[in-house]
C-alpha cells in the first residue's frame, strides 16, 4: 500500500500534467500524419526526456503512444486514409459516416471508443497484468498460427460482394508480405536482386498506396470524390455530435472490442492492426438486421477504435512483467525505460515499483486527458473538411510521399507506395476489396512463419494444432465465425 | 468512348495471370533449400497462394461464363486516360524523387492541381510552402534526410 501512495505523490504533480499532455498532442499530430507513427514520435522525442524526471519522461513518451492512436483514426475517417497501422480498420465505415455528412460524429465516436479501450486496457495493465501475461506467454507457434488464420477469417466478412476477389486480394497482401530475408531459412524472396529489398516491404507503405494513393488517382480521374465532406461544410454542427444515447448503446461493443484488444495487445508480435480487425470481425458477427457495416455504422468505428486502443497500455504487459517488448514502440519504451533507470523484467516491480505504479496508473490517467484534448481539438480537426478537394488531393499526395519516404529514411517505400497505389487503381476497377490486401500483410508472415515452427516442434505432425487447448479452440472459433458471417450477411442481405 | 467488360470474368482472368506470372518467377525469386520443414520450404507459401489464386481465378470464370453471374461494369475512355497520364507522371516523380525531394514533390503537387484543371495561383503556392515546410521541419527537427 505503502508503494501506492508513494506514486501517487511521485504522479500528481504539475510538471507530469504537463508532459503527459505534451505527449498525447504531439502523438495526435504523429497520428494523424500518415507515414509518421507513435514509434517515429517516442524515437524522437526520446532525448528531449533525458533532461526530466523518470515519471514525466515515461509518461510523455508513453502519451504519444497512446495519443497516435486515436491520432491515426482523424484522418483515416476525415480523408479516407489510415495514419496508423491500428486505424486501417476505422476507415471502414468512419470515412462513409463522414461522407454521409456526419464527420465530427465519426470522430466524436473514435474519440469515445478510444478512450474506453485505452481506459480497459490501461486498467488491465494495472490489475491485471500477472494474469494476462501468463495467458500470453501460453501462445506457442500452433497457438500464433491459430490465431493469424482465426484473423485471415475476417476476409470472409470485408469482401464485399466476392469472397473469391477477397481471396485474391488476401494473397496479393501476402505475397507482398513475404518479400525479403525469410525470417526461417535466411533465403531472400522476391528481392528482384535489390539490397533494399531484403528488409522487406512496411506495411505503412502498402497501406498508404492502397488507400490514399489509389484514390487520388481515382480523384484525379474524377471518377471519385476525395474528401467529399469537404461539401458539408454548411451541415448543422451541433446535431453532428455524438448523443448521449449512442455512445452509451455502444458500450457493449466497446467491451467486447476493449477486451480483445487488451488480450490481443498483451501476446507479443500481435499489434493494434490485428486487435482493430479481429474486433470489427465480433460487432459486424453481432449485427442485427438494419445494421449496415461498411456504409457508415456506428459500431464499424467504435469496435475497431476499442479494438486498437484496447492494446495499446497492454502491450506494456510483457515488457513490464517479463521484459519482452510486444511490438516495435514497447521496444523503442523499452530503451527509454533502461535509460532512465528502470530495468524492465519479473524485479522491476519490487526494484522501482513506485516508479512503475505511477507510470501505471498515470496510463489511465492519460486516456482521460487524450478524451479532453481530442474534445476540444475536434472543431479544429473537423477543418480539414473545409479545405477546398483539389487542394486537398494535392495537399495529401505531398504528405504522403514525404510520410512514406520518413518510414525507413529510403526513397524505396515511396516507389512501394506508388506502385501500391496503381495496383490498387486497377484492382477496384475489377472489384477486388483492398481490406485484404492488408490482412494478408499483417497475417500472412504470422501464419507462415508459424506454421513452420509449429511442424518443427511436433515433429511433422498437423495434429499440434488439435492437441493443444488454445489452438483448437481458435480453429473451432475460426470455423464457427466464417459461418455465423455467412449466416448474418444472408440476413442482412434478406432484410 | 466507353468499353464494357465483365467484372467477375475479367477479374478471373487477372487472377489466372498473376498465378501463372507468380508460378513461374518463384524459382528464380527463391533459392532452392538444401533443408525443409518436414516439407515446408520458403517457397511453398508462394505455391500455395498460386494455388488459391488459380482456384479463385478458374472459380471466378466459372461463375461468369456458366453460372452468368456477373455484372457489366463501363470504363470511360477520356476519364481512364488522365488516371493513365497521372500513373505515368508517379513513374517520373519516383525517379525524380531520389535527386531532389524539393523540387520533385513541389512539381507533383502542382502536376496534381494541373491535371485536374485547376487555375488558382493561390493554391499553388500552398503547395510550395507546404512542400518547403515539410522539407526543413523533417530535416531539421525528424532527422528524415530526405534527398
Amino acid at each position: 500500500m505503502d508503494v501506492i501512495f508513494e506514486s501517487l505523490r511521485n504522479l500528481f504533480t504539475i510538471e507530469n500534467f504537463f508532459f503527459v499532455n505534451l505527449g498525447i498532442f504531439i502523438g495526435i499530430i504523429f497520428g494523424a500524419i500518415p507515414g509518421l507513427s507513435a514509434n517515429l514520435g517516442v524515437t524522437v522525442f526520446l532525448p528531449f526526456t533525458f533532461s526530466l524526471g523518470t515519471v514525466p519522461a515515461l509518461l510523455m513518451l508513453c502519451g504519444i503512444f497512446y495519443g497516435a492512436n486515436f491520432g491515426g483514426s482523424i484522418s483515416a475517417i476525415l480523408i479516407n486514409t489510415p495514419g496508423t497501422n491500428g486505424a486501417c480498420a476505422t476507415l471502414l465505415d468512419g470515412y462513409p459516416m463522414a461522407r454521409k455528412g456526419h464527420p465530427l460524429k465519426a470522430l466524436d465516436m473514435a474519440l469515445v471508443a478510444s478512450t474506453f479501450g485505452g481506459l480497459v486496457s490501461a486498467f488491465s495493465l494495472l490489475f491485471f497484468s500477472p494474469q494476462i501475461s501468463k495467458v500470453a506467454m501460453s501462445f506457442g507457434a500452433p497457438e500464433y498460427f491459430a490465431l493469424a488464420i482465426f484473423g485471415l477469417s475476417v476476409i470472409a466478412s470485408v469482401s464485399g460482394k466476392s469472397i473469391l476477389k477477397g481471396l485474391v486480394s488476401g494473397s496479393v497482401g501476402m505475397i507482398l508480405a513475404s518479400v525479403g530475408i525469410d525470417s526461417i531459412s535466411g533465403i531472400g524472396r522476391f528481392t528482384f536482386g535489390n539490397v533494399k529489398m531484403y528488409n522487406g516491404i512496411k506495411m505503412i507503405a502498402v497501406l498508404l498506396g492502397v488507400y490514399a494513393i489509389a484514390q487520388i488517382i481515382s480523384r484525379v480521374d474524377r471518377t471519385e470524390k476525395v474528401g467529399e465532406a469537404s461539401s458539408l461544410s454548411g451541415t448543422d454542427r451541433k446535431n453532428d455530435r455524438l448523443t448521449r444515447q449512442e455512445a452509451i448503446s455502444m458500450i457493449p461493443t466497446m467491451t467486447r472490442s476493449s477486451l480483445i484488444g487488451s488480450l490481443i495487445g498483451a501476446i507479443p508480435g500481435t499489434g493494434s492492426a490485428i486487435a482493430a480487425y479481429l474486433s470489427y470481425n465480433e460487432a459486424k458477427r453481432r449485427a442485427k438486421p438494419g445494421e449496415h457495416f461498411g456504409e457508415g455504422e456506428l459500431k464499424g468505428i467504435a469496435a475497431p477504435e476499442s479494438g486498437n486502443n484496447g492494446a495499446t497500455a497492454s502491450c506494456l504487459i510483457p515488457l513490464l512483467t517479463l521484459g519482452i517488448p510486444g511490438d516495435a514502440v514497447s521496444a523503442t519504451l523499452m530503451g527509454a525505460f533502461t535509460m532512465h533507470g528502470l530495468i524492465v523484467g519479473p524485479k522491476l516491480f519490487e526494484t522501482s515499483g513506485a516508479l512503475v505504479y505511477a507510470v501505471m496508473i498515470g496510463s489511465v490517467i492519460a486516456q482521460i486527458l487524450m478524451y479532453l484534448q481530442g474534445r476540444y481539438m475536434m472543431p479544429v480537426f473537423v477543418k480539414i473538411t473545409h479545405i477546398p478537394q483539389d487542394l486537398l488531393t494535392a495537399i495529401l499526395m505531398v504528405i504522403c510521399c514525404t510520410g512514406a519516404f520518413s518510414i525507413a529514411n529510403s526513397p524505396l517505400e515511396v516507389y512501394v507506395m506508388l506502385i501500391a497505389g496503381a495496383i490498387t487503381y486497377f484492382m477496384n476497377k475489377l472489384d477486388f476489396p483492398p481490406v485484404p490486401i492488408v490482412l494478408g500483410m499483417v497475417l500472412g508472415p504470422i501464419a507462415e512463419s508459424n506454421l513452420r515452427n509449429s511442424l518443427a516442434l511436433s515433429n511433422g505432425s498437423w495434429l499440434i494444432f488439435i492437441k493443444r487447448p488454445i489452438c483448437f479452440a481458435f480453429i473451432i472459433l475460426t470455423f464457427v465465425l466464417v459461418y455465423m458471417l455467412k449466416r448474418t450477411t444472408k440476413k442482412n442481405n434478406i432484410g | 468512348m466507353k468499353i464494357k467488360y465483365r467484372s467477375n470474368l475479367c477479374a478471373g482472368c487477372v487472377s489466372l495471370i498473376f498465378a501463372i506470372v507468380l508460378f513461374f518467377i518463384i524459382p528464380s525469386q527463391i533459392g532452392a533449400e538444401y533443408q525443409s520443414i518436414h516439407g515446408i520450404t520458403s517457397r511453398s507459401m508462394p505455391y500455395a497462394l498460386v494455388g488459391l489464386d488459380i482456384f479463385c481465378g478458374v472459380a471466378l470464370i466459372i461463375k461468369s461464363l456458366v453460372f452468368k453471374n456477373d455484372e457489366v461494369k463501363e470504363l470511360e475512355l477520356t476519364k481512364e486516360k488522365t488516371g493513365l497520364l497521372y500513373i505515368g507522371i508517379l513513374i517520373i516523380y519516383g525517379f525524380g524523387f531520389s535527386y531532389s525531394y524539393l523540387v520533385s514533390t513541389i512539381l507533383l503537387g502542382a502536376a496534381t492541381l494541373a491535371i485536374m484543371k485547376n487555375k488558382k495561383i493561390s493554391y499553388y503556392l500552398v503547395i510550395v510552402v507546404l512542400v518547403v515546410i515539410m522539407y526543413f521541419s523533417f530535416t531539421k527537427f525528424l532527422n528524415v534526410n530526405l534527398p
